[in-house]
């Protein structure tokens, strides 16, 4: 099977979905040119403007414009760039989009997907780094999915813009060059709200999404030998979240690592933690573990990324720390 | 109208039974009272009579099966009655509960243990491992953080139990919770011992004079521990303390002096109820000690029979023990250890007489008196058993 980077499968989702059904369109600054970092580049000229439309620099008439065209048939995808900028489309988001099908009694879909980009990567700064999707993941009305690898990037992009209901679909910037195995022309959807177990194991689970995926993975095949044996779970979508395969792989391990990049206040590790306790509280056997960001904005300086992205370092350190035998060091 | 049959709550800290057996089937015609199953909780075997009158119908819970306590199990309908509907469990009215909790309710609480951060660490998931397999926490090793005891020392533990060349004597459910609370009782009170020899001459007396009259009206004879049970009672009126629970840090009365009778069965001791016992005569008492000797014999015990004990007397005189001690059962603040009657030389007014004396021993917990509240209690037992005329 071909390879292929997690932005070339995103444009390969795209592509397929506009193709097959005239209703799709793009929305964004820039995404005529292909977008800031090229995700959009070649569907216009293979679409044309009528259907990759550039629009000012205005997150919430992009997003207002999207619901509108969603309310009445189409199934937009807008970009909003860095999700730091999502702030700006909040009320169309949260308040319009979220909404509309409860609000109107079932009578009006929202078919529209928000595609934006998120992460530490680039060293951009407090205001382009952000890791949102806790605030997204609040609100009942909204999906949000995040793929970890490029077959998962067309299958989710694909399940998005299908679905009837708003869907949140966040990149992550430093996984837009990762190189994965292509899914193929035509490959399947990827369901909304299934969880991948990428590696079975029997003493802990790791969940985690987007780019702390790769790092999971890595440090349980570091951890093997040591006989450690770490299960690990992409969570792919975090609203809905997939409790059974979350609840059903802790009974089994009894442990439970979370791990994400956004800061730990308030985040998904907080209520997957919340959600397996109450599930599965009587076949934990240690304390539910939660490896994210510190409490703070993110520096522009990249000798301080290593304390803000939770690597293969912290989470061996997290995992040994949890059987670390009493009298042992380290 | 039909008659829920409802798994009974025999322990407010459990939240099922094991259904062991029906000993009516369906369609059979069935009278209040009369044994219609037997259940198994961690506490004792029991049988559960029917609530009613009526024909035994829908029963629900197959033998062998764990019931959550307050589901209805099965029907006594009447004479071409349907079985009613299924439903919601019913839940145990209060005084239903009440009447039934036993003496150990707070026995699964976490207990602290002895190390060095003062608290027995253990996951959820190595709790529910050592309910499981029988496997008691205060004697396993933690190996985790800090100590923490985790789901593997806890099979560890089980697994070192399999014998390395004995035998291993597998214990019912029943011994295995004696022999919790036992333990929880040894771990958590700190006991004091106050021993009395007391003159055994008045009780010998009352026991030949009482003994003829019982028997002649058709009654239990009376042992002498039947006697003592009936002072130690009286004399716990005036004892509250003696006769108290200590619950989450306070001394609680009991309203009732609800003396607990041990009753070994085999290598296992049975502790039975004798309700109210201040206010049974010797006879009344003998009668309800043989009544619940030959259901624990049998196996046979209700709930009723085994839970709420205020005080226990555990005598071994049978056995030629001259003075023991005992421990403590929770909630419970003390217990009475009593040993044979035996001849000895003692002085009496001045001179070196042989007079058949009885030792007592009283175990109290610390916690709700000292010294002097064990003694006086001992010096009003002497009295009572000096005098047993004047309380009887």
């Amino acid at each position: 099977m071909a390879e292929q980077s997690l932005l070339e499968a995103i444009r390969e989702g795209l592509h397929e979905e506009m193709a097959r059904d005239p209703a799709v369109y793009m929305l964004g600054e820039d995404v005529a040119l292909g977008g800031p970092f090229g995700v959009t580049a070649g569907l216009a000229e293979a679409f044309g403007t009528q259907r990759v439309v550039n629009t000012p620099i205005s997150e919430g008439a992009v997003m207002g414009l999207a619901i509108g065209a969603a309310a009445v048939g189409l199934r937009p995808v807008i970009e909003i760039m860095f999700i730091d900028f999502i702030t700006l489309a909040m009320d169309q988001l949260v308040n319009h989009a979220a909404k509309l099908h409860y609000m109107s009694g079932g009578q009006l879909k929202i078919p529209l997907t928000v595609r934006v980009q998120c992460g530490i990567s680039g060293n951009m700064g407090a205001q382009h780094s952000q890791s949102l999707e806790a605030w997204l993941a609040h609100v009942p009305g909204l999906k949000v999915v995040t793929p970890s690898c490029p077959a998962d990037a067309k299958g989710l992009i694909k399940a998005a813009i299908r679905d009837d209901n708003p869907v949140v679909f966040i990149e992550h910037r430093g996984l837009y060059w990762a190189r994965g195995e292509a899914a193929g022309a035509g490959a399947a959807v990827t369901p909304i709200g299934e969880a991948a177990v990428l590696r079975e194991g029997e003493h802990i689970t790791i969940a985690t999404f987007g780019r702390q995926v790769a790092a999971a993975l890595e440090a349980a095949a570091e951890l093997a030998p040591q006989g450690i044996s770490a299960e690990v779970i992409d969570l792919r979508s975090l609203q809905p979240l997939d409790m059974d395969t979350l609840v059903e792989s802790v009974r089994k391990t009894g442990r439970l690592l979370v791990v994400h990049e956004a800061v730990s206040e308030g985040g998904i590790g907080a209520e997957i933690a919340m959600r397996v306790q109450q599930a599965a509280f009587y076949d934990l056997d240690g304390p539910i573990l939660r490896l994210a960001a510190p409490f703070s904005p993110i520096p522009a300086s990249s000798a301080l990324d290593r304390f803000f992205v939770p690597g293969k370092a912290e989470i061996l350190r997290a995992v040994r720390g949890a059987f670390r035998r009493q009298g042992a060091g380290g | 109208m039909a008659i829920a049959v409802i798994m009974p709550a025999l322990d407010v800290t459990q939240e099922s039974g094991k259904l062991l057996g029906w000993k009516k089937r369906a369609g059979e015609r069935v009278s209040k009272g009369e044994a219609i199953l037997e259940i198994e909780t961690d506490k004792a075997i029991v049988e559960v009579e029917a609530p009613g009158d009526g024909i035994l119908a829908g029963i629900r819970a197959e033998e062998g099966a764990v019931v959550p306590f307050g589901d209805t199990i099965a029907w006594l309908v009447q004479e071409g009655e349907a079985v009613p509907e299924a439903q919601a469990s019913v839940k145990l009215a209060p005084e239903y509960r009440e009447e039934i909790r036993p003496e150990g309710a707070e026995m699964r609480v976490a207990l602290p243990a002895s190390g060095a951060h003062g608290r027995m660490r253990a996951s959820p998931k190595a709790r529910r491992l050592a309910q499981e397999l029988g496997v008691d926490l205060d004697g396993v090793h933690g190996s985790g953080p800090d100590g923490e005891i985790q789901a593997a020392d806890v099979r560890a533990a089980a697994d070192a139990v399999q014998p390395t060349g004995g035998t291993v004597e597998p214990l019912g459910a029943a011994a295995r919770i004696a022999a919790e609370r036992t333990a929880q009782g040894w771990r958590s009170i700190p006991h004091f011992f106050v021993s009395r020899d007391l003159d055994a001459r008045p009780l010998l007396a009352l026991r030949d004079r009482l003994a003829p009259e019982i028997v002649q009206a058709g009654g239990v004879k009376p042992s002498l521990n039947d006697l003592l049970v009936a002072l130690v009672a009286r004399v716990l009126r005036t004892h509250p303390r003696v006769n108290a629970r200590w619950v989450n840090g306070s001394i609680h009365h009991n309203p009732d002096i609800d003396v607990a009778i041990a009753i070994a069965v085999g290598d296992a001791v049975v502790a039975g109820i004798v309700r109210q016992a201040d206010r049974l005569d010797p006879g009344a008492i003998a009668a309800r000690r043989r009544e619940l000797a030959e259901r624990a014999q049998a196996g046979r015990l209700q709930p009723a029979d085994i839970s709420g004990g205020t005080f226990t007397v555990s005598n071994l005189g049978m056995f030629g023990v001259d003075s023991f001690t005992a421990i403590i059962v929770p909630p419970q603040v003390a217990i009475l250890a009593v040993g044979r009657v035996r001849d000895a030389v003692v002085a009496l007014d001045g001179r070196p007489e042989v007079c058949p004396m009885m030792n007592v021993t009283l175990a109290l917990d610390h916690r709700v008196g000292g010294g002097r509240t064990a003694a006086l209690f001992l010096a009003d037992l002497a009295e009572a058993l000096a005098r047993p005329e004047k309380s009887l």
